[in-house]
């Protein structure tokens, strides 16, 4: 059987690391492989925001991991405390906080790292970018 | 369960990479997952006794640290080299840990199923 897999982001959206990481997961993907979760922590944080909107002849990572979860249904996690110290946070957490607004990208859920234990422990490749 | 090494190499402050790296750890030993944690570089800065973080404006961790203890976490390693190119023994550190010259280092680590570097 084909390992699973579990990808952990900890690059800033503008980094090599988070393309090669989405690289690396559509490959991945496209060969049939499982990854049961991407995990987005630390300056990874900066690939789940929505309001990121560079140059119209620049990549938009944003955009490409949310046609990831389209076309692979594959869970895109961002970690919540992670996310609150860099003020990415979905409508629930806006409300809750009592925040101006939310922008965390369609496609992104967030997580806490209880989830990321729960996938990592059982996946057979852990691949941090 | 997968066993997990956390390898910490980042000085504490610059980055939060030692807060983050800590609450990584404490997750996965919440959830009873063998884990060790490895100490290289600067990353041993991070658990110098008497550090005083909030001289630069950071939470003091000292007592967080002490969680490992309390959640069993007793694979802790150092390495030597990086140890002695900085002037520190282990009684300089906040952590009781193993010292590893630099094969036995990367012998441990590849007992681990799973890595993540901070």
């Amino acid at each position: 059987m084909n390992p699973t897999y579990v990808l952990i982001v900890n690059s800033d959206v503008n980094s090599q690391g988070a393309y090669s990481a989405y690289v690396f997961a559509k490959e991945l993907l496209k060969q049939q492989y499982k990854i049961s979760q991407v995990f987005f922590y630390q300056d990874g944080i900066s690939n789940t925001n929505a309001l990121v909107c560079p140059a119209s002849d620049e990549i938009n990572l944003v955009a490409l991991w949310q046609s990831l979860n389209i076309d692979f249904d594959v869970e895109l996690i961002c970690c919540v405390a992670a996310s609150l110290r860099r003020g990415v946070v979905d409508a629930a957490l806006q409300q809750e906080q009592q925040l101006a607004s939310f922008n965390l990208a369609q496609g992104f859920r967030l997580g806490g790292l209880g989830e990321f234990v729960a996938a990592s422990a059982t996946s057979d490749k852990l691949i941090q970018f | 369960m997968k066993t997990l090494a956390i390898i910490n190499s980042a000085a504490p402050f610059g980055q939060i990479n030692y807060r983050e790296s800590l609450d990584m750890a404490l997750a996965n030993a919440s959830f009873d997952r063998p884990i060790a944690l490895f100490f290289y570089g600067d990353g041993l800065f991070q658990i110098v006794k008497g550090t005083d973080g909030t001289l630069t404006g950071h939470k003091e961790l000292g007592k967080t640290f002490a969680l490992l203890e309390m959640m069993d976490v007793e694979d802790i390693f150092f390495c030597q080299q990086s140890l002695e190119t900085r002037s520190l023994t282990p009684k300089h550190l906040l952590l009781d840990g193993e010292v590893l010259n630099q094969g036995a280092w990367f012998e441990k680590i590849s007992q681990f199923d799973q890595v993540i570097n901070f």
